[in-house]
């Protein structure tokens, strides 16, 4: 019985150090990683964190405001381990303003051409390879803009 | 029994881990009523994150105009702080705080930029948030000339140090109250400068109406908010500016437009004293 225990509680204790971990990583992610693809110099990073720890077939849609007339950079990235991430922007509608399966690009600038609450929807793919497990690590989504 | 001291070390190593991860964050568990419960990594399949606005976007979105200038007199001074004694109060009065800051950025005040953002740095320290704002950051404010650009770089990179802590530890209500504060502010400070005229600014004007849809994913991100008293009391600020917008896109006349500036004013009053 009181092995048990022991046994319950070392293994939830290296869970929750695990858990602390992996979202450490997510802010090095996006400080680094993300910050780079943004390209700093010229766009102002905004200052939400929307990063999180996913695996191989998840997904998650970020809600965000853009305002006529700015420009923005929308960039995607993935812990090192991840597969290549697919995002799209779509309205709420589900119409659909970006896919970067078709560009193949971690990044998507534009410039709003009216104020929109946006979708940015990404997914994690899942590998082919079923007898691997599944990757899991931090997504992050950097959004950044200009004052012109 | 023979596996028992094994996992003792373990238990032994996790623990102590635990505990210094904890001690080097500062987090005071028992003063802290706005925690919220841990998320197990295997429940996360599809989710939605509703970005509002931090206060320093909502800053530059609604007062980054070539025609409006600084006035200390509106935003909340910094001595009011200590009168801060309640974490609901304190997460408040950090978006507040924030917002202020982020406009005499805008403006290039270093030093009210540093004094205000030293008042947030303590005031997260008492949410048990300890490493948001850097040392480094407050020295290039206050020994450097920095331009806007960098300034706001600095203050975003500060709330998003906020935003990441409190997000990993499950704090989604103070996260929540710091940017309905910071929110709430950004506009007192806009309707402020507008002096309650549409007529005063119209770029000002047309931001200020723009922040609807901030406003929309707001409402949005409050839906489920039915227990929680302050919370609720938040909800419906919240909903009755949403209501005053709504006046104001059927019939934008100079009196709605005055009293949707009252309200955020006595909106905003409510959380500074």
């Amino acid at each position: 019985m009181t092995k048990n225990i022991v046994k319950y509680i070392a293994v939830l204790a290296i869970s929750l150090i695990f858990f602390n971990n992996s979202s450490a990583q997510c802010i090095d992610l996006v400080k680094h990683k993300g910050f780079t693809y943004l390209d700093t110099g010229k766009y102002i990073p905004e200052a939400r964190f929307n990063a999180l720890p996913l695996r191989e077939g998840d997904d998650v849609d970020i809600y965000k405001s853009f305002f006529k007339g700015r420009s923005y950079r929308i960039v995607v990235v993935g812990a090192e381990n991840m597969p290549k991430l697919n995002f799209k922007v779509t309205n709420f509608q589900r119409h659909v303003l970006y896919d970067s399966n078709k560009t193949k690009m971690e990044s998507w600038d534009f410039k709003s051409d009216k104020n929109q609450n946006l979708i940015i929807s990404v997914e994690v793919p899942k590998q082919s390879d079923k007898k691997k497990k599944p990757e899991s690590g931090c997504v992050a989504v950097i959004v950044g803009f200009t004052f012109d | 029994m023979k596996n028992t001291p094994f996992y003792t070390l373990i238990l032994f190593i996790g623990l102590a881990s635990m505990l210094l991860t904890n001690c080097k964050s500062g987090e005071d568990a028992n003063k802290d009523e706005l925690e919220g419960k841990t998320v197990e990594l295997s429940d996360i399949r599809e989710e939605i994150l509703i970005s509002m606005l931090a206060p320093s976007d909502m800053a530059v979105m609604l007062i980054d105009n070539p025609d409006l200038y600084f006035n200390k007199d509106i935003i909340n001074p910094t001595f009011h702080a200590d009168k801060y004694n309640t974490n609901s109060k304190i997460a408040l009065n950090i978006g507040i705080y924030t917002a202020d800051l982020s406009y005499a950025s805008l403006f290039e005040q270093e030093q009210i930029t540093y004094d205000y953002l030293d008042v947030v740095k303590g005031m997260s320290e008492e949410l048990g948030i300890t490493n948001s704002i850097e040392k480094r950051h407050l020295d290039m404010i206050k020994n450097t000339k920095l331009n806007k650009n960098e300034m706001i770089r600095i203050i975003n990179e500060s709330f998003m140090n906020t935003d990441a802590y409190l997000r990993e530890n499950n704090r989604s209500k103070a996260i929540t109250m710091i940017l309905i504060g910071g929110w709430v502010e950004a506009q007192h400070i806009a309707v402020s400068l507008s002096k309650g005229s549409p007529k005063t600014n119209a770029q000002l004007t047309e931001s200020i109406l723009a922040q609807k849809i901030s406003l929309e994913l707001m409402t949005k991100a409050l839906e489920n908010v039915y227990k929680d008293e302050t919370m609720i009391s938040l909800k419906k600020d919240i909903n009755n500016i949403y209501q005053a917008y709504i006046l104001l896109e059927d019939n934008m006349t100079d009196e709605n437009f005055k009293n949707f500036c009252d309200l955020i004013t006595e909106v905003r009053m409510n959380y500074v004293v």
